[in-house]
């Protein structure tokens, strides 16, 4: 199993960052094949982008979770950045995180590491702040993933109890990732409006996918998108179970969220170089 | 570019080990107007320098101990930086790991297939300090077809005679787990094994094998100073070219970081 940590010097956001990326290397089972069988020439791996929450940062998936034992059983490779407590905006006040999510790290992580360029080999997943960005990202950008999935936050920020941070006196990250609320509604940081926006387009989707532990706190907001959903007819598959806004959920439906978006190795046509 | 550190199991170590790549940034004001496809996917596959640690060192010492990367920015080169087990010397040891077979045929192959590193003979250079001065220059020797060029820092001797009375031969009670037993099975074994520099000379020699190109240096405080003289001299008698310097300096980090910089000129980039 292969972990890589890589600070580089982002364009997007005018500063180094870090992302951390899982590669499927050998593994004690692959011991009959030789050095050139395990690497072989040209091959092109499927792509989870994994989206940590707010107050985490890049290692936070691989210290928290088995996403690198999941990813080299399952032959793909994981790409995970880090964008502080942006939300994934383009904040108002502060640097272009979602600019640098959706345009720049792609073009960073397939031109280093043998990854998939196609639509079909893209993926990603979120939980909290994360489950926002996978949705934002997917729904602005759903020429490039086959699926997204959100853990614990897929919804309107009203209806996740954000109201009262828009309020606040001084200046939050909330504040400084959307503006005012007033801003927020309608924006392209709204996922009911993406939402409402992709399902009118007529475009191909994604499949999307959503989940919340039934004593998480923003269980409610999470149902109430799913409710929004049915009504505007955009599709998303919604499962639920026992568990709060915890490691410990996610862990299990991350697991889930692997079989559900059926990434299998599958070795890529395509060759680099 | 930016410093990328990956753990990863090694078949041949039989355990998960290090390295520390650097990839060259890319200057992105030289066109402002160009989107991020175009910058990224334009990027050639890099010349690289594999760049080796030596005794009781790891994969983070460049890095930590020199300004590498920003030598490596400045030459537009990328640099793999592995690890050994410190006392390795870079052999199959006798009794260890088999840390050569590792270092060039494993680690080769895992690094140009997961990261944008050229597999052109003319773009791969290797170097390295003491133990890995050792290391490079023997890799040099044994997979010569591999590289373009090779360079070793305050290392390069004949091991045989390192290793002996005159140099630092272990002492008798040390002897069963000292350094040369666990390596090359004891200096009996050393002398004429594909692990004897001075064999490996010889070798080149008699089959009149086409090297990379070479270069050794050392400082003139270092301990190790008479053994590199009496390398150069030996390899001078046979006919072999060897680019070579010495200046003020011991055997530490401060001569290191001066003569990796001019290890980097010497080498053939193209940028």
């Amino acid at each position: 199993m292969g972990l890589i940590n890589y600070s580089f010097f982002s364009k997007a956001l005018g500063m180094q960052t870090n992302i951390a990326v899982v590669l499927p290397t050998y593994t004690i089972g692959q011991r009959g094949m030789s050095i050139e069988e395990i690497y072989p020439k040209g091959r092109l791996f499927r792509t989870l982008y994994v989206l940590h929450g707010g107050s985490d940062d890049c290692t936070y998936y691989y210290r928290n979770t088995s996403i690198e034992r999941l990813a080299n059983e399952g032959g793909f490779a994981a790409v995970m950045p880090e964008v502080l407590l942006s939300f994934y905006c383009d904040m108002k006040h502060g640097a272009r995180y979602f600019t640098y999510l959706s345009e720049e790290l792609p073009a960073v992580v397939q031109s280093i590491f043998p990854l998939s360029e196609k639509r079909e080999d893209h993926f990603v997943v979120g939980n909290s702040m994360g489950s926002h960005g996978a949705m934002k990202w997917a729904l602005r950008r759903p020429d490039f993933f086959a699926a997204a999935a959100g853990m614990s936050g897929v919804g309107g920020l009203d209806d996740l109890g954000f109201l009262a941070r828009f309020k606040e006196a001084k200046p939050n990250s909330v504040q400084n990732s959307f503006g005012t609320f007033e801003q927020y509604q309608n924006s392209e940081n709204d996922l009911k409006y993406l939402a409402r926006q992709l399902a009118a387009s007529g475009n191909t989707m994604p499949r999307f996918f959503s989940c919340c532990g039934t004593e998480d706190f923003t269980y409610d907001g999470c149902k109430k998108f799913i409710e929004f959903a049915g009504e505007i007819g955009f599709e998303i598959t919604y499962e639920e179970g026992p568990g709060g806004h915890e490691w410990d959920f996610w862990e299990r439906w991350l697991r889930r969220i692997v079989d559900w978006m059926e990434i299998k190795h599958k070795p890529g046509p395509e060759h680099r170089v | 570019m930016g410093l990328l550190h990956f753990s990863f199991m090694s078949k041949t170590l039989g355990y998960h080990t290090n390295v520390y790549l650097i990839l060259p940034a890319d200057n992105f004001s030289a066109d402002p107007n160009r989107t991020y496809t175009e910058v990224y996917s334009k990027m050639e596959p890099f010349q690289t320098l594999y760049l080796l640690h030596g005794g009781g060192g790891n994969a983070l010492d460049w890095i930590r101990f020199t300004s590498i990367e920003r030598y490596a920015q400045e030459h537009h080169i990328a640099v793999v930086m592995p690890e050994v087990l410190g006392d390795s010397f870079y052999t199959d040891m006798a009794h260890g790991y088999d840390c050569f077979t590792y270092i060039t045929e494993e680690l080769p192959v895992v690094m140009e297939n997961n990261f944008p590193l050229s597999a052109k003979k003319e773009d791969r250079f290797v170097a390295g300090l003491s133990m890995g001065g050792y290391g490079a220059i023997k890799w040099a020797f044994r997979k010569p077809e591999f590289f373009a060029a090779a360079a070793g820092l305050s290392g390069v001797s004949l091991v045989t005679d390192l290793f002996s009375a005159r140099g630092f031969a272990p002492s008798s009670e040390a002897e069963e787990n000292s350094i040369v037993n666990n390596c090359f099975g004891g200096l009996d074994k050393l002398d004429g094994s594909p692990d004897d520099t001075k064999y490996l000379i010889d070798l080149a020699v008699e089959k009149n094998v086409k090297l990379p190109a070479l270069y050794v240096c050392i400082g003139t405080e270092d301990p190790t100073y008479r053994f590199t003289k009496d390398y150069m001299a030996y390899a001078r008698e046979k006919g072999l070219e060897i680019t070579y310097e010495e200046g003020p300096g011991k055997h530490d980090w401060q001569f290191w970081d001066v003569y990796i910089q001019r290890v980097l000129d010497w080498l053939p980039l193209k940028k």
